[in-house]
């Protein structure tokens, strides 16, 4: 092999890396998609791989949303290793995979940081003084306390809320045993409120199939141009990075949308680094050049979208038929399946019946021959045209859209979004040239206007067509939830009381109402979840929720923030120390999670916690199922029979594909599920996320729209005082806040840091790898600065969920506001202003 | 049967310097605290994630660095005792622990800086068990380490640990000597390059580009 002897100019940094390069044919590799199968291990279940060790199957259970099937490798009753095992449903391979958090279990499991008995808190909350106390006495001063809560203050003051530690179905996140116990008791749930924005603004455009669906990864490669907005896949959700990196070595071409250089937009075709939060005003005027160019998809916008419904001026709604004297017809459907991913409360179907009454009352549209008539029978409904109803006048939903596409002509949006007009230009056409798949990250959606940046997305999908079909579509990645389970189990209850948002909870909290009613809440629950780090605004977390609670009890695996500040802490088995099934999957299969080792010292499952806590207080047959029996009941149903899969088969089979088809792509054949059928993007009826009577702009809502977030812009409120927007990563070295003890990741990413443009950094006298203060009204946070030339100047980027042991000083969420868009009512990550000095303070 | 050269392609188009190989390797090994045999590096500025440039017109990319086992080792050539030398049947750039007498000449001698380490003391371990795989060599004092190419699992016909676990599916291990093998089919087809081919070490590990 001959080498040229050139240097190469990326490399001069290191002396000891500079290499010269030997072009030896620069032929795209097409199709060859790496056998690495070929030499893996491949193990059975429950098999010993040799006479000291055992191989059991498990699921990485973390919210990176991957449920990677993982080999958990044990000797002498330890988990020495994890490896990716063979999913029997992809023999291909291709979705077999495992990372460096998969890799480094063995420490989550033995670390010193491990949750080991019982313990009451004993110093002041925070102080982390604790007594170890035996399980009896946990749960007998747990029972006295919340009977003595319930008889003073009502039922509805004990609380429980999670976050998402735990994808498993019977002691995890989409687990219905926390409703049977906690309905029983007539508790209060709270919601966590993340990731809502986005899932609002596409939902109430074509309806509810899930949270966060789009085409499966495995059909990238089929779009001519994949489009992904404020998704950082290459650290948050890196098990998608493969069928990308495939789809551009196949032609496809990636083009990133982000203010940060992420490995991702290193590696698109094209990078657009647009101003933060503005993503709304991009796709606005991305679509203002498809209108002005007359680029729209017609047939599409006639067929199988609200563009020819007549909207009456004076209400704001459609002109049904029902207005021209057609009589609306009533009828029973079927009532929808269950999702696994239903954040609703499962009890919610108790006593319902399995149909609903719809009453039909079709939209009118005009017709080519000028006349009014119903969406469905118009033979060319007009997209353009007004309507002249007993003096009221109506205009297409589609035109009221143009109009308000209007305002984001090229010029104009380059001015809030900071992108080149001539881009803007360059994008319309890109993505009217489709199929095109547009993958919408949680950038977006960390603002208050998230709603709209996600709305007008899928409005655009509805000027394009492009939608429904392999290759074309628009959605959020990467969790698909599963239809057809049962949440009705055994002892399944209603709840008595509204599930409540966590956004509300401060408030709540401090004035002890509710809707204006008294609502007092004294005890709080906690259990997969780490909200005093994860959640926004840690001071009033601290100050109002737990500073106003008489008893904080948590539950978890490790010292958390959260489990600091508990008042009785309680010790949860590892993923690996339970059996359990996941049904909420990137992979889009039930993934059977077997049992490796015993729950390490005193812990236990979270269904065993339930169990002991229902028997305390005075439920013992509650919970009487074996875990087997509770998954079966969730599993076992006539519309998963269909596809062959029961409790026992997956089991047998370990994993199970829960959608006829492969790969998965939503609203085939253009079919939503609005009340129309069709992509509602002009939004008759808005609603809000969760109501507790806040106010909002409805007349805002019909439509997507460009508007300043909360803080996050130049001119804000908070600008007087702090310049730089405080955004956040997701990093490839924890899930959240899961992993941020784990040592091995710790030698690679051992402290705190905040990374900043070099420009910045100058203008503020701050050295690379020195201690900065990061502060604004709502607190503070000591970390180290790395100085990065990917970081929009403006701006400062931290890697989150750092413990607050783990600072110098402060925690990240301390800066984060807790405002909320009063349609998302949505944790708002990115919607902050900072400023940073030099840390002196050691 | 001809000689092996055993080795691998890191796809640099692929590589997304996620550490998975790094940590896969670390715990495979078992290796002590601090000891990484594979690192993982941006090529561009100062950091992981950093590029080169001016904001927005920056550039990078990563490259993952481990004993390339060279077809031509500058460190056994120096080696006094032998202790480091090249498995003649795979090609493989091996050590023996028992004969290293710690005088760390291969780590001056290798220029490609920090693929080794010494044990200046008892190993250290976060856990108080070994994990990983039970038939790797134990790890002593006043020894030098490197990369083993996963010996251990090569015996049973399994590509190393951080193969297997590359989620990019950037990494190819193979025989060089073979023209049918996965990576010497990939080097027909793609543009690589080597790490300071200047040095006539001739490694077997090639960076696709």
């Amino acid at each position: 092999m001959s080498e040229t002897k050139s240097p190469h100019a990326g490399l001069t940094r290191r002396s000891f890396l500079k290499t010269t390069g030997l072009a030896a044919g620069t032929v795209a590799v097409v199709g060859t998609t790496p056998t690495l199968q070929a030499l893996a291990a491949d193990y059975e279940a429950g098999q010993k791989a040799t006479d000291e060790e055992q191989i059991f199957c498990g699921v990485c259970r973390g919210n990176c949303s991957g449920t990677c099937k993982l080999n958990i490798h044990v000797r002498d009753n330890k988990v020495v290793k994890t490896s990716k095992r063979k999913f029997n449903s992809y023999p291909n391979g291709e979705i077999d995979r495992i990372c460096l958090r998969g890799l480094s279990h063995p420490y989550n499991i033995y670390g010193p940081n491990r949750v080991r008995y019982p313990m009451r808190r004993v110093g002041e909350r925070g102080s982390g003084e604790w007594e170890r106390i035996s399980w009896d006495e946990a749960l007998n001063e747990i029972s006295e306390r919340w009977q003595k809560i319930r008889e003073e203050y009502g039922d509805q003051a004990i609380a429980y809320t999670r976050g998402s530690g735990n994808m498993g179905t019977i002691s995890g996140v989409a687990s219905p045993m926390f409703n049977v116990f906690f309905n029983k008791i007539n508790a209060t749930q709270i919601k966590i409120a993340r990731d809502q924005a986005n899932t609002r603004g596409i939902n109430r455009v074509v309806g509810n199939l899930g949270d966060w669906v789009l085409n499966d990864p495995s059909d990238f490669k089929n779009s001519k141009t994949l489009f992904v907005w404020g998704a950082n896949i290459t650290d948050a959700q890196m098990h998608d990075w493969h069928f990308i990196v495939e789809a551009q070595e196949t032609g496809t071409k990636l083009v990133v949308i982000d203010p940060v250089l992420t490995q991702l937009a290193a590696k698109a075709d094209k990078w657009v680094p647009v101003r933060p939060a503005t993503d709304a005003a991009l796709a606005l005027s991305m679509m203002y050049v498809m209108v002005n160019e007359d680029l729209v998809n017609k047939p599409f916008l006639k067929q199988h979208t609200c563009a020819p419904f007549l909207v009456r001026s004076d209400t704001g709604k459609f002109l049904r038929m029902s207005d021209l004297g057609v009589e609306p017809q009533v009828v029973e459907t079927q009532r929808d399946q269950v999702s696994s991913a239903s954040s609703s409360n499962k009890g919610a179907a108790v006593g319902q019946s399995s149909t609903v009454t719809k009453t039909i009352d079709q939209p009118a549209v005009l017709d080519s021959n000028g006349k009014a008539v119903g969406a469905d029978e118009a033979a060319d409904p007009l997209l353009n045209g007004t309507y002249d109803f007993n003096g009221i006048a109506c205009r297409t939903a589609y035109d009221l859209l143009v109009e308000d596409i209007m305002d984001y002509a090229p010029e104009a949006a380059s001015e809030i979004c900071d992108v080149p007009a001539d881009t803007i230009v360059e994008l319309a056409h890109m993505a009217i040239d489709g199929p095109c798949i547009h993958r919408l990250g949680w950038g977006s959606n960390s603002y208050t206007n998230g709603v709209h940046a996600a709305h007008a997305n899928i409005t655009m999908a509805a000027l394009t067509g492009q939608i429904g079909y392999s290759g074309a579509g628009t959605g959020i990645g990467d969790f698909k939830p599963c239809w057809g389970i049962n949440a009705l189990v055994k002892g399944m209850t209603a709840a008595k009381y509204p599930m409540i948002s966590a956004l509300f909870l401060p408030e709540i909290m401090r004035t002890g109402k509710y809707k204006g009613k008294d609502y007092p809440i004294k005890s709080l629950y906690i259990y997969s979840g780490n909200p005093i780090c994860n959640q926004v605004n840690t001071n009033e977390y601290l100050r109002d929720i737990v500073g106003n609670l008489d008893f904080l009890v948590v539950a978890d695996y490790t010292f958390t923030d959260t489990v600091k500040y508990a008042d009785i802490v309680l010790p949860a088995a590892h993923w690996f120390e339970q059996q359990d099934v996941v049904a909420i999957s990137a992979t889009q299969c039930f993934i059977y999670s077997e049992k490796a080792i015993e729950p390490l010292y005193e812990s236990k499952s979270d269904i065993d916690i339930l169990r002991s806590l229902a028997e305390k207080m005075g439920h013992p047959d509650l919970l009487s199922l074996t875990d087997d029996e509770y998954m079966a009941q969730v599993i076992d149903t006539p519309s998963l029979a269909k596809l062959g899969i029961t409790w026992e088969n997956v089991k047998k089979n370990e994993d199970m594909y829960w959608y006829p088809d492969k790969p998965w792509i939503p609203w085939e054949n253009a079919q939503f599920k609005t009340d129309s059928g069709r992509m509602e993007f002009y939004v008759e009826n808005p609603t809000v996320q969760f109501d507790m009577g806040q106010e909002f702009d409805v007349d805002r809502e019909h439509l997507p729209h460009y508007f300043d977030p909360a803080e996050a812009y130049e001119g804000s409120p908070e600008w007087s005082k702090y310049k730089l927007i405080l955004l956040s990563e997701r990093p490839r070295f924890r899930v959240h806040s899961m992993w941020s003890d784990n040592q091995y990741l710790r030698e690679l990413d051992p402290e705190p840091t905040i990374k900043m443009n070099p420009v910045d950094a100058r203008e503020r006298g701050i050295a690379d790898g020195s201690y900065v203060e990061v502060f604004n009204d709502r607190g503070h946070c000591v970390a180290k600065a790395v100085l990065n030339e990917g970081i929009r100047p403006g701006c400062t980027v931290y890697p989150k969920s750092w413990q607050q042991n783990q600072f110098k000083a402060g925690s990240w969420s301390e800066l984060l506001t807790s405002v909320y868009d009063p349609v998302g009512v949505n944790e708002s990550y990115f919607d902050n202003l900072v400023e940073v000095r030099v840390w002196n303070e050691g | 049967m001809a000689n092996q050269r055993l080795g691998m392609t890191i796809d640099t188009k692929r590589c997304i310097a996620c550490n998975s190989c790094a940590v896969a390797c670390k715990i495979e090994n078992n290796l002590p605290n601090n000891n990484w045999w594979n690192r993982v590096m941006t090529v561009g500025g100062d950091h992981l994630d950093a590029p080169e440039g001016t904001y927005p017109n920056v550039k990078m990319h990563n490259i993952t660095v481990a004993c390339q086992h060279c077809d031509n080792p500058a460190c056994v050539k120096v080696c006094p005792v032998g202790a480091t030398y090249k498995d003649e049947e795979t090609g493989v750039v091996r050590q023996d622990y028992d004969k290293c007498i710690g005088c760390r000449m291969c780590m001056a001698a290798c220029p490609y800086t920090g693929v080794r380490s010494f044990n200046w003391e008892e190993p250290a371990y976060h856990l108080d068990f070994s994990v990983g795989d039970p038939d790797v060599t134990t790890h002593q004092k006043h020894v030098v380490e490197k990369c083993t190419l996963c010996w251990h699992r090569l015996a049973k016909g399994l590509a190393p640990a951080c193969v297997e676990a590359c989620s990019a599916r950037a990494r190819h291990f193979g025989d060089f000597n073979d023209p049918d093998s996965e990576v010497s089919q990939l080097l027909s087809v793609r543009s690589y390059e080597q790490l300071l081919p200047s040095e006539g070490t001739d490694p077997s590990m090639y960076y696709l580009v």
